[in-house]
């Protein structure tokens, strides 16, 4: 019998791979057993204890208000559609945060390693006092400065367009009118020439060496195609704010409102901190000896930046700066706290009626795909950067 | 031989403080402007903060209600078991003077001063209360006095006051102020130059005469007291009990476990009634809940990062998930979750309260980040360190342990203390289960009052103030470890 | 005087150069001009009154213990450091805070580094071209055409793709005499450019710089290699505490130096 559990004259508990499967097979069905008791474990508590679960909710009108909305809603549409207001409404909030505090970000983490100490030392303040400070408290302090301001009737009017009051600024904003879609046409088209041409004229210049302006160019075609074509179609007219009735609420224009006005201000102030400090490192990780190379062989400050220093921190840079990006849209969450109506906000309010782990369990997949898209970006740009040897 | 000349002295304008300044603040045209319109929007921000500080802001939101937003509804009768951690961690902090110098001395100085403040700052607290705070400054002295003094022949601290220290402090910066005027002089009114020099020279003198006749009283005095001190160093020796890494360890833990005990109370023991978890709030709730994520979070991101390293399928896959859904979602939907689903894992009539719950929460949220950072740091390690492990015979496991891990996690030691501070700040997001933390007690101050409604500036910068001391407060430390153990210059 | 040197070299020297070689050095014009120099790092004195001429297409071999300011000294000559008293003039420009001078002494004066400073993320051919294509506008084709032939020059055109990690510590350093010659400077500097390889390698920088030194190329080295410095060098620099000790033909410097100081050094390190 013991013939059986011998291989090659081993018994089988001294074989390294038996072992080995051994030891596999022991943690799969640690783990798995684990996971499928916990599972188990809740979905018979939201059986015993009747709690609400399912999606069948998705469908029926939501019938709660939504202080703000990018495409129109009303609270008779239904919990999905209810739900994807809200996330436009983040991904609005984490698209223009991540723009503002990529390029205030840069701008300070610059500041910092000027040669000039007074300016340095303020960009050192500015990243130490806002990182070192939680972000729901900038977001609370915005807030009552937003909330300060004058009420709408005695609010600030700057040249009687821009209107800024306790409800948030008022901006006049295009308006498409009839030709709009042609003209979109012809401005798609001109920014499709305009890469041409720089492509065309940058291969030129490296080519023959003759200087061509391609950024020039670029810029002249895009911007004067587009221009050319508004002057004729006039496909935008531009909406005013103005005071209407008796209550005196603004119509029209672009509106941001004040909750808005501080959650951007929040978090592009809070991330643009962590940015400069990864400017900062990714500059300074590229050796002196780099620059004196290149002025060595005599190219001139800006273009030493642009050939020499920028591609190299970029390496550095990029990679930490998307991880950024995610926390930025992840911290968008906490629009809950001061009433902008991000997906959590949504989600929290739809609590009420709807089953909340249902509800929540979708809040966690659309951040966790946010989070895969970012990560997808930050692989791609990892592939493409990857240089031999180094 | 050609005679050695003297160095020639460099041009005047680019020593000292002329030097320095068009160095630094005016070296090229563009670069004066910019200096010229930074101090300018300096002056402005500092004049317009200044004058609301002092004059407009009204802090009797704050000054009126302090015991609110320091432990939230804790019963006042208990007060005292706080003031009483306090005071153990003073001792402790005490403790690490001779190990860091430096970093002891910054901190202490700061937390004494905190306390100094509040204990004699005029706001409602009872004079019991005030006296134990101010016992703090002396506390920090005996633990001082309880680690061995390495050497020394006579208590180091009184003679180094008493001996001298201080003229010797004195003639060194009459010098350094008399050096500096002179390159002033040199390079703006080189005419002049003789004549300041001179000056700087009576200068000097002077004070020099000034800290001998200090001298004549502090050297006799450093003398008496010498007598004493050295009759009193064979009792200090016996006092410092915490000689050795593993006393002091103990003292630590024994220490903290007191703390958590006085905090928290226990049963049926006369004078430490229990406190029940909803009742601890305000920052002593933050600070706890960070604590508690602290210790926790660190061996199981450690475990997460070896699971994740690990050969076994399953447990990496598991590792793998666990790590990067965490990572994907905002805290404050697991904390919902939490606030959901835990108690369903629970037994029905168990009734957690929600303080374990957001600990659990932060907890494993802060290790799924810490996972990734002691992944990075093993991944640093380079590879030649374990093949020497296998070389010499060790198991896989001990390689892992023994090598891979120390060396990670000395690499990574910043990245976790950047880990610990944003953990810190994560707890000021628990009111979202509806605790009543730092944050949650301010916005309740100021939202549920109508008489502080406007004050909501004056609250929020208050709390940022004090996030903000302990979050700057641990990356200082941070930058001095990671100085002493030469990361990254190896 | 290429040719006193005894080594023969294949390499063209152009016909204006070659008249200028032509004549003995003591008749050639002076490309660098150093008057009284001064340099210092805070109050410490790191140069201190060097005065200093180099004729052109004349080899100088500066040496002396380490912290003597040689490599200081050499980097005021391209203004890598700025020198704060007396004067610089470089082939007839005078170093002033003129940007447009100092552009110009930079395309004169190229440089080799101890650490080699190859732009990591560009392959050995882009380091070359670089320069020449985006400061003289030269077109592409002309610019690689003039990078193989600095490659085929110091040995390793068959490196052109490759990325400077991927070289050997040698080629790498030939790769930089190459980038630094793609510009066609009048003087080449080098900042002890053979300290940071090792023994073998050292052989094949050594081989690049001799020859360069045949074509006539006016040099500045900052070096310890003294072998180079007994054939190669036309005059030999010694620098002590921000000093310049000693100035004179190696023969001179070996075999009779004038100084005790120059005298101890050698005897230390020969």
């Amino acid at each position: 019998m013991t013939r059986l559990l011998y291989v090659q004259g081993v018994p089988i508990w001294r074989n390294v791979v038996a072992l080995r499967w051994a030891v596999q097979v022991v943690s799969a069905v640690v783990v798995l057993s684990t996971i499928a008791l916990f599972l188990l474990n809740v979905a018979r508590e939201i059986e015993a204890r009747d709690i609400p679960f399912g999606f069948s909710f998705l469908g029926r009108a939501a019938q709660i208000p939504i202080g703000e909305a990018v495409i129109p809603y009303d609270p008779s549409d239904s919990y999905l559609y209810g739900l994807i207001v809200a996330g436009i409404n983040t991904i609005r909030a984490s698209v223009l945060g991540v723009i503002l505090a990529t390029a205030i970000g840069i701008l300070v983490g610059v500041a910092r390693l000027s040669p000039n100490w007074l300016l340095s030392r303020i960009a050192l303040f500015y990243i130490e006092v806002f990182r070192n400070i939680p972000l729901i408290v900038q977001l609370l302090f915005w807030l009552t400065i937003v909330l300060t301001l004058p009420k709408v009737a005695e609010g600030y009017v700057v040249a009687d367009t821009v209107y800024i009051n306790n409800s948030g600024i008022y901006l006049p904003w295009f308006e498409a009118q009839n030709g709009f879609w042609p003209w979109a046409l012809i401005t798609a088209i001109g920014a499709a020439l305009a890469v041409y041409a720089f492509r065309r004229l940058s291969r030129r210049e490296i080519e023959t060496g003759q200087p061509s302006y391609p950024l020039l160019a670029a810029t002249v075609i895009a911007v004067g195609l587009s221009l050319v074509a508004l002057l004729i179609l006039g496909p935008l007219a531009i909406d005013i704010p103005q005071i209407e009735g008796r209550f005196g609420r603004l119509q029209g224009g672009a509106q941001l409102s004040g909750s808005f006005m501080a959650l951007l201000v929040g978090l592009v102030v809070y991330t643009s901190a962590f940015i400069a400090e990864i400017v900062r490192a990714g500059i300074q990780s590229v050796g002196k000896g780099q620059t004196e190379a290149a002025r060595s062989v005599g190219l001139s400050g800006m273009l030493t930046l642009r050939h020499v220093t920028f591609p190299q921190a970029l390496r550095v840079i990029i990679p930490p700066l998307i991880s950024q990006f995610l926390n930025l849209t992840k911290n968008s969450s906490l629009a809950a706290a001061i009433g902008y109506p991000d997906l959590v906000s949504v989600a929290n309010t739809m609590t009420q009626i709807a089953p909340a782990i249902s509800l929540f369990m979708i809040v966690m997949v659309s951040y966790l795909s946010m989070s895969l898209l970012y990560s997808l970006i930050g692989n791609l740009y990892n592939r493409m950067i990857r240089f031999k040897g180094a | 031989m050609t005679a050695r000349v003297a160095a020639p002295l460099p041009p005047a304008t680019t020593i000292g403080p002329v030097g320095w300044l068009r160095k630094n603040l005016f070296s090229s045209p563009s670069n004066s402007v910019v200096t010229v319109v930074m101090a300018i929007l300096l002056a402005w921000i500092v004049v317009n903060l200044g004058a609301w500080v002092v004059v407009q802001a009204d802090w009797t939101v704050i000054v009126s209600r302090v015991p609110l937003y320091i432990v939230g509804l804790y019963p006042y009768e208990a007060y005292w078991r706080l003031t009483i951690c306090l005071l153990l961690i003073s001792v402790l902090l005490g403790m690490t003077w001779r190990a860091w110098p430096d970093t002891a001395r910054r901190f202490s100085y700061g937390f004494g001063a905190i306390m100094l403040f509040v204990g004699v700052f005029p706001h409602e607290m009872a004079p019991v209360h005030r006296a134990l705070l101010l016992l703090n400054l002396p506390a920090i002295g005996l633990g001082y006095m309880l680690t061995p003094r390495a050497g020394e022949s006579g208590p180091g601290l009184l003679e180094a006051i008493a001996g001298g220290a201080l003229s010797s402090m004195l003639d060194r910066a009459a010098v350094r102020l008399a050096t500096a005027w002179c390159s002033v002089v040199r390079a703006l009114l080189p005419s002049l130059y003789g004549v300041a020099f001179r000056l700087a020279t009576a200068w000097c003198r002077a004070v020099a005469a000034l800290s001998r006749m200090l001298d004549r009283v502090a050297i006799p005095l450093a003398t008496a007291l010498r007598r004493p001190a050295r009759a009193l160093a064979p009792a200090l020796d016996r006092a410092a009990i915490f000689s050795t890494p593993r006393r002091m360890l103990t003292a630590v833990v024994v220490a903290l476990v007191v703390t958590m005990i006085l905090i928290l109370g226990i049963d049926g023991v006369p004078g430490l009634d229990p406190v029940a978890p909803q009742d601890v709030g305000g920052l002593l709730i933050n600070l706890l809940l960070a604590f508690f994520g602290i210790v926790c979070s660190l061996p199981i991101g450690i475990g997460l990062a070896l699971g994740r390293r690990s050969s076994l399928p399953v447990v990496k896959v598991a590792c793998v998930i666990f790590i990067e859904v965490i990572r994907g979602v905002p805290l404050i939907t697991l904390l919902f979750m939490s606030r959901h689903i835990l108690p369903l894992t629970l037994p029905e009539d168990l009734n957690v309260d929600r303080v374990y719950l957001a600990g659990i929460t932060i907890t494993l949220f802060s290790s799924a980040y810490m996972a990734e950072n002691v992944r990075g740091g093993m991944a640093a390690v380079h590879p030649g360190q374990a093949e020497a492990a296998s070389a010499l015979g060790l198991r896989g496991w001990q390689t892992t342990l023994l090598i891979n891990l120390p060396q990670g996690l000395r690499n990574i030691i910043p990245a976790i203390v950047g880990q610990f501070i944003s953990l810190f700040k994560d707890t000021s997001l628990v009111y979202f289960i509806g605790m009543l933390d730092l944050v949650e007690m301010g916005r309740v101050s100021v939202q549920g009052n109508q008489e502080f409604i406007d004050n909501g500036r004056e609250v929020y910068l208050f709390i940022a103030l004090v996030f903000w001391v302990f979050c700057f407060s641990m990356s200082f430390i941070s930058r001095r470890i990671e100085g002493n153990l030469g990361v990254g210059r190896r | 005087m290429a040719e006193t040197k005894g080594f023969q070299s294949a390499v063209d020297i152009p016909a204006e150069k070659a008249e200028i070689l032509a004549r003995p050095l003591e008749e050639r014009d002076d490309i660098v001009v150093c008057e009284n120099v001064h340099k210092w790092f805070g109050d410490f004195c790191a140069v201190r009154d060097v005065s200093m001429r180099v004729k052109r297409g004349e080899v100088v071999v500066i040496f002396g213990p380490s912290g003597s300011g040689k490599s200081t000294f050499i980097r005021m000559i391209n203004r890598l450091e700025e020198h704060q008293q007396g004067s610089i003039v470089i082939d007839g420009i005078e170093m002033t805070n003129d940007v447009r001078n100092l552009d110009a002494i930079r395309r004169e004066v190229g440089m080799v580094f101890q650490q080699f400073n190859l732009f990591p993320h560009i392959t050995v051919l882009g380091n070359i071209t670089l320069a020449p294509q985006r400061v003289r506008h030269m077109p592409r084709g002309e610019a690689e055409a003039l990078a193989m032939q600095l490659l085929e020059r110091v040995g390793i055109p068959e490196q052109a793709q490759k990325y400077p990690a991927e070289l050997s510590g040698g080629q790498q350093q030939r790769v930089a005499i190459a980038r630094a010659l793609a510009m066609q400077p009048q003087i080449m500097l080098f900042d002890e450019p053979t300290s940071a390889l090792d023994p073998e390698m050292i052989k094949e920088v050594l081989d690049a710089m001799r020859e360069l030194a045949a074509t006539g190329m006016t040099m500045l080295c900052v070096t310890h290699e003294m072998g180079f410095a007994r054939e190669v060098a036309d005059r030999m620099a010694f620098f002590d505490e921000g000093a310049l000790v000693e100035l004179g033909p190696p023969d001179q410097i070996f075999n009779d130096p004038q100084e005790d100081r120059t005298k101890m050094f050698l005897d230390q390190i020969l």
